[in-house]
C-alpha cells in the first residue's frame, strides 16, 4: 500500500512539475493563448512620422489575425504606461470638452501616450447615425498637434463603450511595446 | 440590424465580410464627405450589433493613406482580400 501511496505522489510531483512554467507562462502573459497575429511591421524598421504609427496599429487592427488579440494587449500597455501630466491633463480635457458637446457621459484618463475612457451615449438618431462624433471632434482638434491622437473602440453595447485614444506622435511610448507584443510574444 | 444601416446611411463605403471565432464578421468602412476614411466598424451578421471580436477604429481622415478608400484599401488588404458578400452600393448623391 506505500508503494502505491509512494508512487502516485510521485506521479502527481512530476505532473505539477511539468504544467508549472505553462501556467506561470499564460499568468505573465495572458495574450500567449489567443491566435497567432500573422501581421508583420518589420519595412517600418523606425516609425518615424505619425503615418507610420497609424499604419502599423491599422494594421494589426484590420488584421482577424491580430484584432483579436489586440485589446488584451493595449490594455495591458496602457496599465503599465506612467502618466505623462502635461500631455495626459491637456488631452483629457480636449476629450472632456468633445463628449459635453456631444451630449455623452465618458469616465477615463490619460497616460503618456494611451487615454482610456468608457463612454456612454445618449440613445437618438445622431448618435445612431454617429456613434463615433466624439472621436471624431477629438481627432481632428489634436490633428497637427503634439497631442495629435487616433482611437480604438472595444464594444460594450451600441451606446456604450470603451475607447482608447492613442498618440501618432514619435516616439509614441505605446509602440514599441505593442509591436512586441504582437509580432514577437507569440 | 439597425445599426448596420446607421452605418451604412453614416457613409458607409465599403462592406466586406469574414468568418472570426465562429462569428460572421460585417466590416464597414466609412468615409467623410470628401471620401477620405475616418472609420473602420465590425458587426457581428446574426445579431447586427458591434462585434466584440476586435477593436472598431477611429483615423485621421487628414492622413496621408487616408484620403481615399482606394489607398487605404491597398495599405490593409486584410479588409479587401477577404470573401466579399455583401457588396454594397451607397445611394447616389443629390
Amino acid at each position: 500500500m506505500k508503494k502505491i501511496y509512494c508512487a502516485a505522489m510521485l506521479l502527481l510531483v512530476s505532473i505539477q512539475l511539468q504544467l508549472s512554467p505553462a501556467v506561470a507562462g499564460e499568468r505573465q502573459n495572458p495574450a500567449a493563448s489567443i491566435a497567432s497575429c500573422a501581421v508583420r511591421t518589420s519595412d517600418i524598421a523606425i516609425p518615424m512620422t505619425s503615418k507610420d504609427i497609424e499604419d502599423i496599429v491599422t494594421r494589426y487592427g484590420t488584421d482577424p489575425t491580430c484584432s483579436i488579440r489586440l485589446p488584451r494587449v493595449i490594455e495591458s500597455i496602457f496599465r503599465n504606461e506612467q502618466r505623462n501630466e502635461e500631455w495626459a491633463a491637456t488631452l483629457e480635457r480636449i476629450i472632456n470638452q468633445a463628449a459635453m458637446s456631444h451630449g455623452a457621459k465618458t469616465t477615463g484618463i490619460c497616460h503618456a501616450s494611451l487615454c482610456r475612457y468608457e463612454i456612454q451615449l445618449t440613445p437618438s438618431v445622431d448618435s445612431a447615425r454617429s456613434p463615433h462624433a466624439v472621436e471624431h471632434a477629438v481627432i481632428a482638434v489634436t490633428s497637427g498637434t503634439p497631442h495629435q491622437v487616433d482611437s480604438l473602440q472595444s464594444y460594450g453595447s451600441n451606446y456604450r463603450f470603451t475607447i482608447y485614444f492613442y498618440s501618432t506622435v514619435v516616439p509614441a511610448a505605446f509602440l514599441e511595446p505593442l509591436r512586441k507584443e504582437m509580432e514577437y510574444s507569440q | 440590424m439597425a445599426v448596420i444601416n446607421a452605418a451604412l446611411s453614416g457613409g458607409g463605403s465599403f462592406v466586406n465580410s469574414y468568418m472570426q471565432s465562429g462569428e460572421l464578421v460585417i466590416v464597414v468602412v466609412t468615409t467623410d464627405s470628401n471620401g477620405a476614411v475616418n472609420d473602420v466598424s465590425y458587426f457581428n451578421a446574426s445579431t447586427g450589433q458591434p462585434s466584440t471580436n476586435g477593436f472598431g477604429m477611429s483615423m485621421n481622415p487628414n492622413a496621408d493613406q487616408n484620403q481615399n478608400l482606394g489607398a487605404f484599401l491597398a495599405a490593409n488588404p486584410s479588409i479587401a482580400g477577404t470573401k466579399f458578400v455583401n457588396p454594397y452600393t451607397p445611394p447616389p448623391s443629390n
